[in-house]
């Protein structure tokens, strides 16, 4: 031991004054006075000048460390600033991209007379109430009664009103419109009211400019006198949709809602209101302006549209904002019941700031649940980095304590230091994560999502990165903190350390897992980390912590095998001859801390980089599955206009599809059996979400993630097929492209006419792509005369724009007749009541169609033409009214039906005939949810009733699924086959449309021009399966997850880099000197780069090896709980884990490349080191 | 204790006889770190010959050039100018890969520090040379147990450096240097890190593991006892060689191989 102590000066010396060349060495004997170390280190500025001095000498170490610091930090800080930039920036997306009629309130306030100031100002402060300062775009409307024009004599009524934009909505034709000014004119002088008025009344009246149009009170016969001096047409938008962010576009959404003409200006027999039975020609709005209200005018109703320009809005008021926004149609009904009677208040906006503000906090527990995440990482990191300072110093320490420096003395130092290194990586960090948070912000799917702003420095970021600071400061304390050693305890410790660390030894790392197990369990319990009560969302602490909880704690237990793993590396090649892999297994197996750290940061790093790819993947697959499962095939086409022939032509005519089809999409009301069904108005039944779509479209729909979420995919996919219908020509073709079909119409034969009674007849046609539709020939008197009746098949739809002409679609070629109902319903003169069987015919003959402008062409039956008369009753078979049908079909006669039925109380009610073509549907298969069938009470193979607007049909179970594409999760909902169904509602009678929407089968990288042509032609609104769920996934309020997710798997990346390099130059700055010592024996540099090389690729294989497992695993198990929908429920269809092994695979690459980054250190390192040098230092490292 | 026989054959005799060829031969060696004004010489035109079976001291100053000297014989450093012969390999000229084998085979080094991997145990830190020679097995433990009964340490074959004395980590540095049985051994202050006693008893064991190896060794120190052990003791100063002359006196094995357990821990 007096060796040792001998040695300490000069070791202690060189610590205070460490500068290492050469020369100075030499000269260097024991230092003259050195300062005595536990007085010194307590005066003035020595402590700052021994740091300082220490800084310079370890300054590469110091450095390491440093960046570790800074990284971190910025880390951490740059996720404050994505979590906080982003729900910024996204929140004012979202709110300029809402559509206004989302965002809009919408008041109606009843005057009756009352004066219109006290209302305006009402409103005008209630919106200021509501919205505070962000700006408010509103249209006002208010209108007068309706009241006739004098002179003529009730038979043709108007009204005033003025409405605010009105020269937007209309043109005018003549003059001009009224003004303010005007109108203060004439009400100071007694004068006419300068109105504007439709050009139909300035027709029908003769009117023009400067002629007098006078109306009068309907009670007090006060007439109003008005001077037109404009004339006016309307140009009603050719089409709603979405206003976007232009609040002058938003107001006119519904511009002409308000009006009582809906903007036409003009209607025919128009009913007067509380006169029932009156109708007249109505004309308006005769337009005046808004001041005519206020004292020659009596307002009748008022109407204030507001469209915040929430764009405008600060970020801190959305809460405030959102309060108010929810209690708003109530407060504003109060405020305003004082100058209206029953004010009405209509709004959507609390109902999208509580959307906006669930999405915001199921993307912030999705950042947050990254962010634990990564502070794990992190502070493993600064760990390994102060173990590693403090391994440095570890001898540097021993001795000063040994000089008689306290424990206190060297905290101070250390803390002096530290706070040093604290402060720097505090104020360096946030300006650093603001530059990361754009270098994110500039991917893609950031700017396409609107976020990539500048952010700034927000203070949240500051605060992150002054706690982060802190943390290092305490973590590079940590070392010292511990139990003071004597020098001898020390080297002993050194030469044998314990195989355990500390966590292993107080088995703080099982507790660790059982904690982490709770979590998890508690996480599988509520199956997400938010919590709901009271609808409100709020984060759970056990949760939220679940998977970094998880991470940590599985790393800890894979590092208990690392002493094992060692243990017997160590045995086994200390058996060899060879001096290579002992050296690398003795080094890791005897230095355990040290392989310890860095296989925990490895770990830790490759788990989270692993858990976050599998995350991402996870997430984004989900919402494709999510976007899938709510658009049910590639391009789904809805809020189309026409009738379905008309539809089924002009999707046909958008290219890029390779099938469409047309679906039946709509809430009908299901029942146990079709008996419940007519009892369905006293008892109630179950509205059902019926979605029947074309047996060709099944492989589609059972095609994909759809339906193969968590093994119900095999039970819908078993299922679809039985839903398919025979397939078999049904009825005639029409020759060529008909745009009319006429036919010869005789209900009855002379001299038996029924002269109550009426009977409508219908023609059901089919195009070659299954669309079926009826269109009616006419009602026809059971008189015996026969008719000639003809039915139009083109279609009228409005044209492309406002005033453009209507387009006139016709139907696809091929179109075939089908089917025949006729309906015989009582007359109005009918008084028949008693019970009696009648026998009435029906014949059509003549049946012709024309196509255009050309000539008729006569449809001729082929021979051996069928017809089947069904009665289309409401009810079971067996309790039907006995009718009996013959029809029959010859090439002249279309068709002859003998129908005999009883007239009675059936004669109160329509009783229908339906002459079809096909074999009988009778029960209509479906697959329905487990839902439905408990609400019905229903099992597989029962029946049960479907009943529509004004049929039903029977319905036979074939199977059951938990849920159905496109149909609300967990709700009752059927799916059937379009064929099957339609033909079933056509045997029963039903004469309305039977197709709601249209499904398109796009290869994927046409979808988007298939939508955008869709769009541009005006077909309808058409939704890409992909684009949706990339708008799910990409859609500014959730960005922020994927954004934390890529930073996550970015540092971890860069922790794993940095960690490793860390750890190995550290390590082998460390070892320099027994590098020396062993190169002195012999040992050639190759060898010691191939023993460094070889203990790294030990540490990087366990890393790895335990990293991707580890993150695997944690993707396998918390995946599924932490990826929410954006409202933070439950994905539908359930959550199916995606291991992206490509990238994980990059991800060990990138370990192996920083393998190679080490050995090629480690041969620098040999090279330039001279021996001599370094052993003349000896153990002063 | 007894004194364990090491027998060597192949190397002459050190006293004398015919005039065999030196064991080391250094001719104007020069080392200079740095340049310019900031130049520091620290070993300046240093010639001499040792012949082989010698033990030569190397005293001097602190910062006088020893520990350069040594380094420059041992191949750890290169001299700017001059040459260096190690049993007729000229050092100077010899490639990385041929200082290799030189220490490896020819060469071994005593420090003042030790130099032992602190992870080893004594025996494996004794075993590492004749790993690097890929000994079998049987005959690399063979060789560990008779070397450190031949220091003294058979009891603590499976301590570590940190759990032994000074004394004790200098007799295992020197059992792993005799591992391999080189031709030269040189040691750099080996007892500067020791108490006057311990170092004593160092140095007696260095005088008779020199003389029972048969081998040529050099050893810097300030320590007069060493310097009446060696054969020939070398002064340098400021990085020439002032003076060089024999020093009479033998030292028996008895004598040098007191126990370990003499030693303070």
């Amino acid at each position: 031991m007096s060796g040792i102590k001998e040695s300490v000066p000069k070791r202690f010396d060189r610590v205070l004054d460490h500068r290492e060349t050469p020369d100075r060495r030499h000269r260097a004997g024991p230092a003259p006075g050195a300062p005595q170390v536990s007085s010194n280190l307590d005066e003035g500025v020595f402590p700052l000048r021994t740091v300082m001095k220490r800084a310079r000498a370890q300054a590469s170490i110091l450095a390491v460390v440093t960046l570790v610091a800074l990284f971190s930090c910025t880390l951490l800080s740059g996720l404050a600033v994505l979590a906080t930039a982003s729900e910024r920036f996204a929140v004012t997306e979202a709110l300029t991209e809402a559509p206004a009629s989302s965002t809009e309130v919408c008041i109606g306030l009843n005057l009756w007379g009352e004066p219109l100031g006290p209302a305006d100002t009402a409103v005008r402060d209630g919106l200021t109430g509501l919205f505070g300062s962000v700006p408010v775009r509103t249209t006002r409307q208010v209108a007068s009664e309706v009241e006739p024009v004098r002179g003529t004599n009730l038979e043709r009524l108007m009204y005033y009103g003025a409405y605010d934009g009105m020269a937007t909505q209309a043109r005018l034709v003549k003059g001009r419109w009224p003004t303010a000014a005007a109108t203060a004119r004439a009400a100071a002088g007694g004068g006419r009211i300068p109105v504007a008025v439709p050009r139909q009344l300035a027709k029908h009246l003769h009117l023009d400019v400067g002629d007098t149009l006078t109306s009068e009170d309907v009670e007090s016969n006060e007439p109003t006198r008005g001077v037109v001096v404009g004339v006016y047409t309307t140009t009603p938008a050719a089409a709603t949709g979405t206003a976007g962010t232009d609040p002058d576009a938003a107001t006119q959404q519904g511009f002409w809602d308000f009006d009582t003409l809906s903007g036409t200006g003009h209607a025919e027999d128009w009913p007067v209101p509380g006169l029932p039975g009156l109708s007249a020609d109505a004309y308006g709005p005769v337009v005046v302006d808004r001041s005519a209200f206020t004292e020659l005018i009596l307002p009748t109703e008022a109407q204030t549209r507001a469209v915040p320009d929430l764009a405008r809005l600060p970020h801190d008021q959305l809460g405030t904002l959102l309060e108010r926004a929810r209690a708003a149609e109530k407060s504003l009904s109060i405020e305003l019941d004082s100058v209206s009677t029953s004010p009405q208040v209509v709004t959507s906006l609390g109902d999208t700031l509580d959307r906006i503000n669930r999405y915001l906090f199921v993307t912030r527990s999705g950042v947050v649940v990254t962010a634990l995440l990564l502070l794990v990482l992190s502070t493993a990191a600064l760990l390994l980095a102060a173990r590693l300072l403090a391994e440095r110093r570890t001898t540097e320490q021993a001795l000063m304590r040994a000089r008689g420096a306290s424990g206190r003395q060297l905290l101070r130092l250390a803390a002096l230091e530290g706070a040093i290194l604290a402060v720097g990586t505090a104020l360096a960090a946030p300006p650093l994560a603001r530059l990361l948070y754009l270098v994110i912000a500039g991917r893609p799917a950031f700017a396409a999502a609107g976020l990539d702003h500048d952010p700034g420095v927000p203070g949240v970021a500051r605060v992150v990165a002054a706690a982060t600071s802190v943390l290092f400061l305490l973590v590079l304390l940590t070392p010292l903190l511990r139990r003071s050693t004597t020098f001898v305890e020390h080297e002993q410790e050194r030469s044998r350390q314990d195989r355990r660390g500390l966590l292993q030894r107080s088995g703080l790392d099982l507790a660790l897992v059982v904690l982490a197990g709770v979590a998890y369990w508690q996480l599988r319990t509520y199956h997400s980390p938010l919590l709901a009560a009271d609808g409100e969302l709020r984060l759970d602490p056990v949760l939220v912590t679940g998977p970094a909880l998880c991470l940590l704690a599985g790393a800890l237990l894979a590092m208990r095998f690392v002493p094992l793993l060692s243990r017997l590396a160590e045995r086994t090649a200390a058996r060899g001859r060879a001096v290579v892999l002992p050296l690398a297994a003795w080094e890791i197996g005897r230095r355990p801390a040290r392989a310890t750290g860095a296989v925990l940061l490895l770990t830790l790093a490759l788990s989270s980089g692993t858990f976050g790819l599998s995350y991402l993947a996870t997430w984004r697959a989900s919402q494709q599955d999510q976007a899938d499962f709510t658009i049910g095939t590639d391009v789904r086409i809805q809020q189309l206009t026409g009738s379905a022939l008309g539809q089924s032509r002009a999707v046909s005519a958008v290219p890029g599809a390779t099938t469409v089809t047309p679906v039946l999409n709509r809430t009908v009301i299901g029942t146990g059996s079709v008996q419940d069904l007519q009892d369905y108005y006293q008892d109630g039944g179950t509205p059902v979400q019926l979605v029947a779509v074309d047996a060709d479209a099944l492989p589609e729909v059972a095609r994909g993630r759809v339906v193969e979420a968590g093994g119900e995919s095999a039970e819908l996919s078993r299922a679809l097929p039985k839903l398919r219908t025979t397939a078999e020509d049904r009825g005639v073709t029409l020759p060529g492209t008909p745009t009319r079909v006429s036919a010869r119409i005789r209900v009855g034969k002379p001299p038996k006419a029924l002269e109550d009674v009426d009977v409508i007849v219908r023609l059901a046609f089919e195009d070659p792509q299954g669309v079926r539709e009826v269109r009616e020939l006419g009602v026809f008197p059971a008189d015996g005369r026969a008719r000639t009746a003809s039915a139009d098949l083109v279609d009228a739809v409005p044209g492309n724009g406002p005033g453009a002409k209507p387009r006139r679609i016709r139907p696809l070629p091929g179109l075939r007749l089908v089917g025949v109902q006729a309906t015989w319903v009582p007359s109005q003169q009918s008084t028949r009541i008693d019970d009696t069987r009648i026998t009435n015919t029906l014949r059509i003959d003549r049946l012709e169609v024309r196509e255009g402008d050309g000539p008729r062409t006569k449809v001729t039956l082929p021979k051996g033409f069928r017809w089947k008369g069904i009665p289309a009753l409401f009810g079971p078979a067996d309790e039907a009214p006995p009718v009996d049908i013959a029809a029959t079909a010859t090439t002249a006669t279309a068709l002859d039906a003998r129908i005999s039925l009883p007239i009675g109380p059936y004669v109160l009610q329509p009783l229908g005939i339906s002459f079809t073509t096909w074999t009988t549907v009778g029960e209509v298969p479906v697959v329905v949810t487990d839902s439905l069938l408990s609400s019905l009470g229903v099992a597989v193979g029962d029946t049960a009733a479907l009943g529509f607007a004004a049929s039903a049909v029977p319905v036979r179970i074939v199977a059951t699924v938990p849920y159905l594409p496109t149909t609300e999760p967990a709700s009752p909902a059927a799916f059937a086959d379009h064929t099957a169904l339609s033909l079933a509602l056509l045997e029963r009678g039903e004469a309305g449309w039977l197709v709601d929407e249209w499904w398109a089968a796009v290869p994927e990288d046409r979808a988007d021009d298939y939508v955008a042509a869709i769009g541009s032609g005006q077909v309808g609104i058409a939704t890409a399966r992909l684009a949706y769920g990339r708008e799910l996934a990409e859609q500014p309020l959730r960005i922020g997850i994927q954004g934390a997710l890529w930073l996550m798997v970015a540092a971890a990346a860069a922790f794993a880099a940095a960690g490793f390099a860390m750890h190995a130059t550290v390590a082998i700055r460390l070892r320099r000197v027994e590098f020396s010592q062993l190169r002195a024996l012999g040992v050639s540099r190759r060898a010691l780069t191939t023993v460094v090389a070889a203990e790294n690729l030990l540490l990087c294989g366990l890393g790895v090896l335990f990293g991707v497992a580890l993150g695997a695993l944690l993707g396998w198990l918390v995946g599924p709980l932490v990826a929410l929908t954006a409202e933070g429920s439950t994905p539908v269809p359930g959550v199916i884990v995606h291991l992206p092994w490509q990238q994980i695979g990059l991800l060990a690459l990138e370990v192996c490349a920083l393998l190679a980054v080490v050995v090629f250190v480690v041969t620098r390192v040999l090279r330039r080191s001279v021996l001599g040098s370094v052993l003349r230092l000896g153990d002063e490292r | 204790m007894t004194t364990p026989a090491i027998t060597r054959t192949g190397r002459g005799d050190p006293a004398g006889g015919r005039a065999a060829p030196p064991a080391v031969l250094v001719e104007g060696v020069s080392r200079t770190y740095g340049s310019g004004a900031r130049a520091v010489h620290a070993v300046r035109d240093v010639s001499f010959s040792v012949a082989p079976g010698q033990l030569v001291a190397l005293v001097g100053r602190s910062g006088s050039g020893k520990t350069t000297l040594l380094n420059c014989i041992g191949g750890l450093d290169r001299p700017d100018a001059g040459r260096v012969v190690v049993s007729d390999r000229v050092v100077t000229e010899l490639s990385e890969k041929g200082l290799v084998a030189l220490r490896r085979d020819v060469v071994a080094f005593v420090f003042q520090t030790f130099g032992l991997v602190p992870v080893l145990s004594a025996a494996e830190n004794v075993g590492l040379p004749l790993r690097l020679r890929r000994a079998r097995t049987a005959e690399r433990e063979a060789r560990v147990e008779l070397l450190l009964a031949l220091v003294g340490l058979s009891d603590h074959a499976r301590q570590r450096p940190g759990e032994l004395s000074g004394g004790q980590q200098q007799r295992v540095a020197i059992a792993r240097a005799l591992a391999n049985s080189p031709r030269l051994l040189i040691a750099d202050e080996p007892t500067g890190a020791l108490d006057s006693e311990t170092g004593q008893s160092i140095m007696r064991l260095l005088r008779a593991v020199v003389r029972s190896e048969g081998m040529t060794a050099i050893v810097s120190t300030h320590d007069p006892v060493m310097m009446e052990l060696a054969d020939r003791v070398l002064h340098l100063s400021d990085g020439r060689l002032v003076e060089g002359h024999p020093v009479g006196g033998s030292v028996t094995g008895d004598s040098v191989l007191e126990s370990p357990a003499d030693e303070r821990p």
